[in-house]
């Protein structure tokens, strides 16, 4: 087997990590809210646990699709207290833009590659929509806002 | 991290909890074990006292309100081996691979970090340790170095278990008793009486009397407390 392809099939499995490890992190923050925003922001994180578990789900079948089987490597232990939805935002926006960095370097790797560079480009443009959404909302300072556009899109 | 011996791991897997009702029983905090008597308390692995109407300065709460957790030194520790390479900055991407953690873990791990000024991120999200993160840095760095030394040269033990053990207490060991692990090191290697006492600790057998009462145990043999936690 080529190095390159084990290299690439590694980063996947990294950027599999990223995505189930964000997921654990929203879902656990559900929890942690705390605030008048309450329940709009939990309805934020739900939509989170769901979307990055469903993104962590289209790399481990990319993975598999390259005839390997995928490897979740994950340390975490999460604690803290009670959080406002303004930090606990800040933590997410911080997340996404990991996520949307590691696919970005990735997509240099993967260029001309006839699947992943696709699968890549529309990780990236998904990402980017995230992000934006994130900050958007950050300014603004309400959960309600965000859900409104999560719900139209 | 201490070994537990037979009557901490009995408190453990009984849970006790400090009461001053009773004479004796076992306080469980931090993974730490400590005999209370009326009103003092002992770690059974250090075998400090600690008056218990002091309890707030006892040794498990200082791990607790150490404010340089096991996580953020290794986090400081990657920033400086990564920086190093590239004028002091590192990318988010380089400390994820060099801490084998995702970039979103890093990230909200840099967020208590800056937090504290111990680091500082430019608009390229590229880090790099402020004066203060350097300084605690090459603290941690002097402290691994010195405990490894000890480890290695005075107590035998091998070489990564050394580094793992160093790694371990390099962020837990107080400046006082790094200052003192130097000094005795320097001792040690300075007189040529201090080097055949170190040449003869390298062959000593130990051998526990049956009674299983020395100097160093005080009536419990610690030896085999150990053995039995291996």
């Amino acid at each position: 087997m080529r190095q390159e392809h084990v290299d690439i099939v590694d980063e996947l499995n990294r950027l599999m990590a990223e995505e189930a490890e964000a997921c654990l992190r929203y879902f656990q923050l559900r929890y942690r809210l705390r605030g008048i925003d309450r329940q709009a922001a939990e309805e934020f994180f739900e939509n989170g646990v769901k979307e990055t578990l469903e993104h962590a789900e289209a790399i481990a079948n990319q993975i598999r699709s390259l005839g390997h089987i995928p490897r979740l490597r994950i340390e975490l232990s999460l604690g803290g207290g009670p959080i406002r939805f303004q930090d606990a935002l800040a933590e997410a926006l911080d997340v996404e833009q990991q996520a949307l960095d590691a696919y970005k370097d990735f997509l240099a790797r993967v260029v001309g590659h006839p699947v992943l560079e696709d699968f890549i480009r529309r990780q990236i443009d998904v990402e980017t929509e995230h992000v934006q959404q994130i900050v958007e909302t950050v300014r603004a300072g309400s959960p309600l806002k965000l859900l409104d556009k999560l719900n139209r899109s | 991290m201490h070994n537990v011996g037979r009557i901490g791991r009995l408190a453990r897997d009984m849970d006790l909890r400090p009461s001053f009702d009773r004479p004796a029983l076992f306080q469980r905090e931090a993974g730490f074990f400590f005999l209370v008597r009326d009103s003092s308390t002992t770690c059974l692995t250090c075998q400090t006292h600690v008056p218990y109407a002091n309890r707030d300065m006892e040794t498990w709460k200082e791990f607790e309100a150490n404010e340089l957790t096991h996580s953020a030194a290794h986090h400081l520790l990657a920033i400086y081996a990564v920086g190093s390479k590239y004028g002091g900055w590192a990318r988010v991407s380089d400390i994820a691979r060099q801490l084998d953690v995702t970039r979103g873990s890093v990230s909200i791990n840099l967020r208590a970090l800056k937090k504290r000024g111990w680091v500082k991120t430019d608009e390229h999200h590229m880090v790099a340790l402020s004066p203060e993160g350097t300084k605690i840095v090459q603290v941690i760095l002097a402290k691994r170095v010195v405990v490894k030394a000890f480890l290695v040269n005075v107590l035998g033990v091998p070489e990564p278990k050394a580094e793992i053990d160093s790694c371990k207490v390099e962020h837990l060991l107080s400046d006082e008793s790094g200052h003192r692990l130097v000094r005795f090191m320097r001792f040690l290697s300075s007189d040529p009486i201090t080097k055949k006492v170190l040449t003869r600790f390298r062959t000593f057998e130990c051998e526990c009397p049956d009674s299983r009462a020395c100097a160093v145990c005080q009536g419990r043999c610690l030896m085999d407390e150990l053995d039995r936690a291996i």
